[in-house]
């Protein structure tokens, strides 16, 4: 009878330790870098720690444009339409994930998509 | 006298441990501190190839949207891998290579890849030297060599901070 009630005791404690692990652990979440999100590829990167991995996506194809982007030429003249972090904050994360359209075609309708979650899903790097 | 010299300057760049002292008597009763030396080089070394890639990625990216592209950007770090034996350390190893024992690199390049099909992978390897080279372990006493030891094959992979491939 003692040891039916030990075994019970042991089981609930370790039930209960794997549910605390599960709910407090953020490790390898993605977070939203919603703060990026309408600002210029320029201005992002202010942001983003030196020693981050960066991951940028041209996904002007969901503007009807061909992906022409190169690193190193006119950061200023891309928007970020969507974007994601390795870690809650920016600064402490080591790997950012964007999608960039061409700030001539982040017109007010594009705008609109972006705040609707239409090119949410267009970063998915950001697990760590 | 010469072999003193070496092995003391060995000692005082640290190749050559001073691993025990033992007392020994001798013929004239006189008490003598043996002196065991213990020392782990890198020998057999030979540069098997300039543009190695890292057997894992340093990064991947999938593509967001049909079309479009992504661009691994400056900042992803590749491992530099340096295999030990006999009691070589690293540091005696990177310098014996010739490269440094740091154990990772920075990568100041990027590559955007080409548009591709939404959920395609383009991903970036580390590109660097390998080597391939031995450990040699000697063992003297009082500046008489006892033993020798050689490993098998040790393997060192020295990442580029420059080069990079994608694909």
């Amino acid at each position: 009878m003692s040891l039916r009630i030990v075994a019970r005791a042991v089981t609930a404690g370790a039930s209960l330790l794997v549910l605390a692990a599960c709910s407090s652990s953020n490790s390898g979440d993605s977070h939203v870098a919603s703060e990026l999100l309408g600002t210029s590829l320029e201005s992002a990167r202010t942001a983003m720690p030196e020693s981050a991995a960066v991951l940028i996506q041209d996904i002007s194809p969901v503007v009807g444009l061909e992906a022409t982007y190169r690193e190193g030429l006119s950061d200023d003249a891309w928007t970020v339409v969507s974007a994601c972090s390795s870690e809650e904050r920016i600064p402490e994360s080591d790997l950012v994930e964007v999608a960039v359209v061409p700030t001539a075609s982040f017109t007010e309708a594009v705008k609109e998509r972006m705040k609707d979650g239409e090119f949410r899903d267009a970063v998915t790097s950001c697990h760590g | 006298m010469k072999r003193t010299i070496g092995l003391a300057l060995a000692a005082a760049i640290g190749l050559m441990t001073p691993v025990a002292a033992a007392a020994a008597a001798h013929a004239d009763d006189r008490q003598h501190t043996q002196q065991l030396w213990e020392a782990t080089t890198v020998t057999n070394k030979l540069k098997l190839s300039s543009s190695t890639r890292s057997s894992k990625p340093i990064g991947s990216c999938s593509i967001g949207r049909d079309g479009g592209t992504c661009t691994i950007s400056r900042g992803k770090t590749a491992d530099r891998t340096i295999s030990l034996s006999l009691g070589l350390t690293r540091s005696v190893a990177a310098s014996g290579l010739g490269i440094s024992s740091g154990k990772s690199v920075s990568t100041s390049v990027s590559c955007t890849s080409p548009g591709m099909k939404r959920g395609s992978v383009w991903k970036a390897w580390a590109v660097g030297d390998y080597w391939k080279y031995k450990a040699k372990k000697v063992t003297s006493v009082d500046a008489v060599l006892v033993k020798a030891q050689t490993s098998a094959y040790l393997y060192a992979f020295n990442p580029s901070s420059t080069r990079i491939h994608c694909a």
